[in-house]
């Protein structure tokens, strides 16, 4: 009996022991090339699963919120009336400004190279929001590379590169901070992640106004964000009187249980 | 043939913690599949497999996670020590309050555990800053909860499988 307990304590000693010279050696930078192979075979053996979980979120999600369902799927529905008749105006001052540009001499507005990535692995703990995207060095990923969803919508930036597979840190993180603007009133602040719930707009002037319900997008301050990019939508405001700047809490435009699919930035064309 | 079953069941529970696990949010926190594992071995087995599992579990965690490599495994190997001791010298393990009481109190130093040592990596600057309050509110009361009832759950699963299969 006494010699099982001694056995199970030399265990226990031998298995920290472990974690502690791999601590070291991951601090000099030796396990890069095991952690880039385990990702790589990471990659081979997710994807059907990452999407086979949006579909178990789906129907989680419809379980868990029947109720507001229905009142979500008429607002839904008003909003998409409004916007078809946005989308229709912004047709027309496009046309009208290519016109404009073309008679004016201008040079054309810079568009932006783009590679395509898979989502294949989030971070397995609640610390820290996290994805795994299929691209790699090798398909000319860099790191503070902008993430975006289809059609303009900022979701995150590459934090990690290995040879075929990137971290890409999301918006919601709370170690994420990026440079924001409000669309209408062009009030300038900071988009902060909030520990995966949500996104907080902070370092608003306490002087300035931003309308309830107004788009938020990147201010192009970011080096290596482009501008334009939607973020979310106001929501509600947060702060205090007695706060030296404004708090805003932000509806974020994507769903990141939904997507499977992400757009990399790499730069201009 | 039984150990390439405990591997190929242990890839696939690594598998599911990265992939489907994540999706299933329920006030900001998603479960920890891994964790209930371990301590299904606490319960089910004896001698040292449950601390070399724990073990393992953490080191995948580390490998694929955004956090400082260590934080995990040493929170999971911890957990299943503690479990043990816990299990054959506190709890009575062979009743369902005791199987209940032991899931919760491995549950709750996992979720302290790992704060613990996000913040002690921080202190050497690795790791994220962490604000505490807002974490505890938001991420480790809700996750201690989550996984306490995710982990009862497969763990009472798993040993009426387990039962079924000892039968054949």
């Amino acid at each position: 009996m006494q010699n099982r307990q001694n056995q199970k304590f030399y265990i226990l000693g031998i298995l920290l022991a472990v974690v502690v010279l791999l601590i070291f050696f991951n601090s000099l930078g030796w396990l890069g090339p095991v952690r880039d192979l385990l990702l790589r075979a990471l990659a081979l053996a997710t994807r059907p699963f990452v999407i086979m979980g949006n579909k178990v979120s789906g129907a989680f999600g419809v379980a868990a919120n029947l109720k507001n369902l229905i009142n979500e799927n008429s607002q839904l529905k008003q909003e998409n009336d409004d916007l078809v008749l946005v989308v229709s105006k912004m047709a027309e001052l496009t046309r009208e400004n290519e016109i404009l540009r073309r008679q004016l001499q201008l040079v054309p507005p810079i568009k932006s190279k783009m590679a395509d990535a898979n989502i294949i692995g989030f971070n397995p703990g609640n610390l820290g929001q996290y994805f795994l995207i299929d691209e790699g060095v090798s398909d000319g990923i860099q790191v503070n590379q902008a993430v975006i969803y289809s059609g303009g919508f900022l979701v995150g930036k590459v934090t990690e590169v290995s040879a075929a597979v990137s971290k890409v840190l999301a918006l919601t993180d709370s170690q994420s901070s990026v440079f924001a603007l409000s669309q209408d009133t062009r009030v300038s602040g900071v988009i902060k992640g909030d520990h995966g719930v949500g996104l907080i707009l902070d370092m608003v002037p306490p002087e300035k106004e931003i309308n309830d319900k107004e788009m938020i997008i990147s201010s192009g301050l970011d080096s290596s964000i482009p501008r334009g990019l939607v973020i979310g939508q106001i929501e509600a405001k947060i702060s205090t009187e007695s706060e030296v700047f404004q708090r805003f809490k932000i509806k974020p435009a994507v769903n990141y249980k939904e997507i499977e699919s992400v757009f990399v930035v790499l730069g201009n064309e | 043939m039984r150990k390439l079953f405990f591997i190929l069941s242990f890839l696939f529970l690594l598998v599911l913690q990265l992939t489907i696990m994540p999706r299933l949010i329920i006030f900001g926190v998603f479960p920890n599949i891994l964790l209930a594992a371990i301590l299904f071995f606490v319960i089910k087995k004896d001698g040292h497999w449950p601390i070399v599992v724990a073990f393992t579990a953490g080191l995948a965690m580390d490998f694929f996670s955004s956090s400082p490599l260590g934080i995990y495994s040493l929170a999971f190997i911890l957990v299943a020590w503690l479990a043990i001791h816990l299990g054959k010298g506190f709890f009575k393990i062979n009743t369902f309050s005791g199987e209940m009481s032991l899931v919760a109190a491995a549950c709750f130093s996992y979720s302290v555990l790992v704060i613990f040592f996000t913040e002690f990596f921080n202190w050497f600057g690795a790791g994220p800053v962490m604000n505490f309050w807002p974490s505890l509110l938001k991420v480790i009361l809700p996750e201690f909860i989550l996984n306490s009832i995710m982990a009862l759950i497969f763990v009472l699963l798993l040993k009426k499988i387990y039962g079924l299969f000892a039968k054949f």
